[in-house]
């Protein structure tokens, strides 16, 4: 689980030439926020989103429409993008909970995704949560069980041996520190190959652990 | 691809593109407002006849329409930004490296006095200003990534040293070192072997998915499509006529001309008996011919009205995701089509082989070459004289009125055994009969008679004919050498000849580049009929001929074999085409014929494991058939140093069959096991054994 | 196909004849301005050549001893020179020696000049042997090619003086010399184009109908190879006529008192120090205009072959 793996590449990029007012069309058009802006050879050398492109309501009311069609017209990428060094990147190696992270902490929206100086691609937060909805099998229909579980080893190998026993294979798993409730873990796991009734069944029988939530997910 | 919730913008939009040449006739449109969609990892097929504007559109992407060309309206848009009306220098940061095109001639795009790794170390160094040393091992990854065998010493051989399966694997690993976001590939594998072909392709789906590439892939072959495409669009004479997902498109060709390519091709393991091909008649108008008010389509469709020769249909939304440009699309059943009188359909008549006597009778016939060795002891005559084995030991009777059909990838001797048999090689050993008479000399020294009874259909339409002759010219010198007929009944007979391959005779006095590929080949067919010979050769006369045209022209060969009871040896690399025509099929590799039999006989279990992989290597023009995955590593080996034992030994995938992994095919010389009276396979597998395995192509 | 295209148009309009090929042939000439600048000249220099009688009132040899070395006036438009001889007079027969007629002896001449007769006779032997190395290879090919390369070795100039001091100078004997001169060129030119041409399918067809080597080689090969040897052929008669000029300038040229026109600058030279150029200039002009007009022809003519390939 890499950053290489979930990026995406070849995102649309603009050069520092670029006029404003088209780099707008190009995020509206194709409904995007962030645009890496790269010279010759995809080198990386800024990046514009949404905000880069607003302008301050304290400014525009100082401004007529002709001025501020002027002052549109005449800008550039380059006059408004966060610059080179200070754009914050990650690499195709970079697991994606510590791309997460970056993006949080920075309380930023994107990363963009970097070989050698060289865009090979772009991660965004929606990519991330993309994938904590595939962490959690949201695009495969089928049975997602809440089991709250001790904080002990070995207890989530109970329930993987509970449903090999019966032939099934889990098609994702998840799982996280029960909030308020210390001592425990709330694990998710989706099967698809049981019926729901089996399933319970099965969950139910295995000791020390409570099935808290079973209920049908899929796309 | 991952999931997504929200879609990605797509890579290239094209919007109503219109592209005109000036020529001499004025400007003329050669691509008529074409739309079309590329995405993220999937590959878009664009396919038609030769002529269609496939090539063009390719080009109005790249900016490559040359001086005459121009885009007339129309929006392209690359990675979300517009291309049309950009400045050059505009265009060249636009694009970046982000769209790489790879040609159907591999050389085209190689350099041939440097060496593989300079072109491709200098990609990264030149744009991505990548330090040498690193270079070179990102090259050599990217070969090892293409799969080309032995990569380090690849890159330091020149272009020339490489295969050309092996040259388009460098241009393609050399496309992905930019990384592209867009690859057009025009043709890549129409100049390669089927096997090889298969390999190549497989390797084009592996990338696509790897490098989340979107791919415009142009062809003419549907089997191609159907194997490697997502969606495909059919181009018509500059017009994109149907667009839709490939299953969907062979599942349901929604217009008339789709579904009448369709009915060009013949499917794999349909013969001549018991199925026909329909050309579609007519053929494509040239740019300036095409009307504009009117179905282009119209001349040629079966189900034109009035309506289709007064309005332009546009392409319209018929299914979701699948539309065509046809007023009645959607209306159209093609079950209940019936070819039209207009076109010429053979009557054919299943031939036994036997009975008829023999017309052709080889009997361990070896042809060699001598190569000159490049050791200092040849200049004094005492080097070891080094052969290339041709062909080595071919048998083969041919019955009087029958098609053979010999296959076998490039350099196994198809050719060669054609030139041996027409007298342009001479046998080194071997019986050799024609008629009984003996034939192992070269055609100077053969009898006036023989030569006659002997002839011969060329592979490529552009050289088939001498362009300082006239059509009638070329026809009636075989009637004045070989006096076929008397003197003052030449014309006439050129005439008759002209009718029989359906021209009429106002082509008497054209001249070679006034013709069309198909139309070329035509003359050269009348061109070999007419000293009425016994036996004619045909080293692939349609494979470089359109689907329909090749259609039309297998007709005409059928036809005319029927009326003359002609013996023909058909040698070709398609199978499907082979299958179709022959009666009997010799699977040739490395100057030996590994399997021979009747052509059902060949298509179906047991296999010669050769003969195994070409099948599973041909691509069927039907998305939903399943086919055995087999692939063949390497190049067929040297035929100076031809492998011992089984000359297929190195790349046999059957092998481990065997006992100690096929020691024995090292070593021993297969046995020639009949499955039937007329059906050998040279194999150490027994036959039950090979009888076992499955069919490798099953339909659904 | 064929059906749908069996029109009455068809049959009537795609009909072509020789003279619709000769015409686009023509106009293709046309279109390129560099071959219609070269066209021109030529074509003034064989129109003066052939209309010479009526171009001038003097003949070649006229001598006025009271106009010797005179700039050029009404009477003499190019002057005269040290003999008193109208220098326009024999700039223009001199055209018909180079062009026009090749004097035999004194009272039989053939038609075509010395320059064109050369060329001419260089293009059969140059054609024969390119056409035989180049088709049938092996050791012919070998021997004929080793025998041109030692030929070509020579520098061109030394290989006319040596000729022509072997066989001396008279216009039967020059037109022998600018045709071994030329012949391994030729032939060279031929043999590559031969290597090309015979790899096609047509001539595989012609031989395995049993063809002899010669129906090969001029019904087959050389008519494919008409284009490019009619504009090497026309840039070599160029190379003749300068050739010619530098033999008679040598004094290896035609013997006095032919109009020759390298004779002329030879003798004319002797008198641009004393102030009369006019006898050295328009010899030198006519050489050079006549090889530079060739020159944009085939030029010209090659660009335009190529473009319509
Ligand atoms: N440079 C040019 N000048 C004038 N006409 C051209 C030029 N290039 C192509 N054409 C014409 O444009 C039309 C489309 O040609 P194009 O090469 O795009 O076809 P294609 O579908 O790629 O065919 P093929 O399958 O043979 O490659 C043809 O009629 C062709 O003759
Ligand atoms: S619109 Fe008419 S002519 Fe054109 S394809 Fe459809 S039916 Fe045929
Ligand atoms: S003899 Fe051996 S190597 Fe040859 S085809 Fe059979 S199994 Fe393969
Ligand atoms: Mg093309």
């Amino acid at each position: 689980m890499f950053v290489g793996d979930y990026m995406t590449r070849h995102p649309l990029t603009v050069t520092p030439d670029t006029s404003i007012v088209e780099v707008q069309g190009i995020m509206a058009e194709n409904n995007i926020r962030h645009v890496p802006v790269v010279e010759k050879g995809k080198r990386l050398v800024g990046l514009v989103t949404r905000q880069n492109l607003r302008i301050s309501p304290i400014e525009l009311s100082s401004l007529n429409v002709w001025e501020i069609t002027r002052l549109l017209s005449g800008l550039k990428v380059k006059d408004v993008m966060v610059r080179g060094k200070d754009v914050i990147t990650a690499t195709p190696d970079t697991p994606i909970e510590e791309a997460a992270r970056i993006l949080v902490t920075h309380r930023i929206g994107c990363l963009p995704v970097l070989e050698e100086g060289i865009v090979v691609g772009i991660i965004t937060e929606s990519d991330l949560l993309t994938q904590l909805t595939n962490l959690l099998g949201l695009q495969v229909p089928g049975w997602r069980a809440t089991i709250r579980v001790p904080d002990r080893a070995g207890e989530f190998a109970k329930i993987t041996a509970a449903v090999a026993s019966r032939g099934w294979g889990i098609d994702a798993a998840g799982s996280l520190p029960t909030p308020r409730k210390p001592g425990y873990w709330d694990v998710v796991i989706k099967i698809s190959a049981a019926t729901r009734d089996e399933l319970v069944a099965v969950l139910q029988q295995i000791e020390g652990q409570e099935l808290i939530d079973i209920r049908a997910t899929g796309p | 691809m991952q999931t997504r919730f929200h879609p990605l913008p797509p890579i290239l939009k094209v919007e109503n593109l219109s592209i005109s040449y000036a020529t001499r006739y004025g400007e003329v449109e050669a691509v008529r407002q074409v739309s079309f969609e590329v995405n993220r990892a999937t590959t878009l097929g664009l396919v038609g006849e030769s002529g269609c504007g496939k090539t063009t559109v390719a080009f109005g992407i790249l900016d490559f329409l040359g001086p005459n060309g121009r885009i007339v309206e129309g929006s392209i848009k690359f990675q979300g930004r517009e291309l049309v009306g950009r400045s050059e220098k505009e265009l060249r940061i636009l694009r970046g490296d982000q769209i790489t095109m790879v040609y159907q001639d591999p050389m085209q795009a190689l350099n041939p006095s440097l060496t593989i790794g300079e072109q491709l170390a200098e990609v990264l160094i030149v744009h991505r200003n990548i330090p040498h040393a690193e270079a070179w091992r990102r090259s050599i990854e990217m070969l090892e990534r293409v799969y080309m065998p032995d990569a380090p010493n690849v890159m330091k051989r020149y272009p020339h040293q490489l295969s050309g399966g092996q040259q388009q694997r460098v241009v393609i690993a050399m496309a992905l070192l930019n990384n592209p976001a867009l690859l057009i590939m025009d043709e890549p594998t129409t100049a390669l072997d089927v096997t090889v072909e298969a390999a190549v392709l497989d390797l084009i789906a592996e990338l696509k998915r790897d490098f989340d590439t979107g791919i415009i892939y142009i062809t003419h072959n549907l089997g191609v499509v159907a194997r490697i495409c997502d969606q495909v669009a059919v181009m018509y004479a500059g017009e994109l006529v149907e667009r839709a997902p490939v299953k969907e498109l062979f599942a349901h060709p929604l217009h008339p001309y789709t579904q009448g390519l369709m009915r060009c091709v013949p499917k794999l393991g349909i013969t001549k008996e018991e199925s026909r091909l329909y050309p579609i008649r007519g053929r494509v108008p040239a740019p300036q011919d095409r009307p504009w008010g009117a179905c282009i389509f119209a001349p040629r469709c079966d189900y034109a009205t009035e309506r289709c020769r007064n309005e332009r249909p546009m392409l319209r939304e018929i299914a979701l995701g699948h539309s065509a440009r046809c007023f009645y699309a959607g209306e159209i059943d093609p079950s209940a089509w019936q070819p039209s009188k207009e076109i010429d359909l053979p009557v054919v008549e299943p031939r036994a082989a036997s009975g008829y006597g023999t017309v052709l009778e080889i009997e361990n016939l070896k042809t060699y070459y001598e190569q000159p060795s490049r050791s200092v002891l040849s200049l004094f005559g005492l080097g070891k004289k080094q052969h290339v084995k041709a062909v080595d030991g071919v048998s083969l009777r041919v019955p009087r009125g029958i098609t053979v059909g010999v296959v076998g990838e490039s350099g196994c001797g198809k050719s060669t055994l054609a030139k041996t048999i027409i007298g342009l090689e001479s046998p080194t050993a071997g019986v050799l009969e024609f008629l009984g008479f003996d034939i192992s000399m070269p055609v100077t020294r053969r009898d006036v008679k023989l030569i006659q009874e002997l002839q011969m259909v060329f592979q490529n339409p552009d050289s088939t004919m001498n362009p300082a002759y006239t059509v009638g010219q070329q026809i009636a010198r075989p009637l004045q050498r070989f006096k076929t007929v008397p003197p003052h009944q030449v014309y006439d007979e050129v005439i008759r000849l002209l009718h029989a391959v359906r021209l009429d005779p106002s082509y008497y006095d054209r001249f070679p580049s006034q013709l069309s590929g198909g139309e070329k080949q035509r003359v050269g067919i009348a061109r070999a009929f007419a000293s009425r010979p016994e036996l004619v050769l045909c080293d692939e006369p349609v494979s470089a001929l359109d689907v329909s045209v090749q259609a039309a022209v297998l007709n005409l060969l059928l036809d005319i074999q029927r009326r003359y009871g002609t013996t023909m040896l058909f040698i070709a690399h398609d199978l499907s085409v082979v299958r179709f025509f022959s009666d009997f099929v010799a699977v040739m590799y490395l100057g030996h014929i590994v399997e021979f039999g009747s052509a059902e006989a060949i298509y179906a279990p047991p296999y010669h494991p050769y003969t195994e992989a070409l099948l599973s290597a041909v691509p069927i023009p039907d998305p939903c058939a399943t086919q055995k995955r087999i692939r063949l590593e390497g190049n067929v080996p040297s035929a100076l140093n031809p492998p011992s034992g089984c000359v297929f030994h190195t790349r046999c995938p059957r092998r481990n069959l065997l006992l100690d992994q096929g020691k024995v095919c090292e070593v021993e010389t297969p046995p020639q096991r009949y499955n039937t009276e007329q059906h050998y396979i040279l194999c150490h597998i027994p036959l039950e054994e090979l009888r076992k395995m499955e069919p490798v192509i099953t339909t659904l | 196909m064929a059906a749908g295209e069996r029109t009455l148009l068809n049959t009537i309009v795609r009909r072509p004849s020789r003279w619709r090929r000769l015409w686009e042939g023509v106009s293709t000439i046309g279109r390129s301005k560099t071959a219609m600048a070269g066209l021109t000249i030529v074509s003034f220099w064989f129109l003066v050549a052939i209309f010479a009688p009526f171009l001038t009132p003097y003949g070649p040899f006229d001598q006025d001893y009271k106009l010797q070395n005179a700039p050029p006036s009404a009477a003499h438009p190019l002057g005269t020179d040290h003999l008193g001889r109208d220098i326009w007079t024999r700039l223009i027969y001199g055209a018909r020696l180079v062009l026009i007629m090749l004097p035999i002896n004194e009272s039989l001449w053939l038609p075509g000049g010395i320059a064109l007769w050369g060329v001419f006779l260089g293009l059969v032997t140059g054609s024969v042997l390119g056409l035989l190395g180049g088709y049938l290879g092996g050791w012919i090919d070998e021997v004929v090619m080793r025998l041109l390369d030692a030929m070509m070795a020579f520098p061109v100039i030394l290989l006319y003086m040596i000729i022509i001091a072997a066989i001396g100078p008279s216009a039967l004997n020059i037109v022998m010399a600018i045709a071994i001169v030329g012949t391994p060129g030729i032939a060279r030119l031929v043999r590559s184009l031969t290597l090309d041409i015979r790899t096609r399918d047509y001539i595989r067809a012609a031989e395995i109908r049993g063809e002899s080597v010669w129906y090969v080689m001029f019904h087959e090969i050389l008519p494919n190879a008409r284009g490019p040897l009619i504009v090497d052929a026309m840039l070599r008669v160029g190379y003749a006529i300068f050739a010619m000029g530098t033999l008679g300038f040598l004094g290896l040229g035609l013997p006095p008192p032919s109009p020759d026109w390298g004779s002329m600058v030879a003798k004319g030279r002797q008198y641009i120090m004393a102030g009369s150029p006019w006898a050295a200039l328009w010899p030198s002009v006519a050489i050079a205009s006549l090889v530079v007009g060739l020159n944009l022809f085939a030029d010209g003519l090659r660009e335009e072959l190529a473009r319509y390939r």
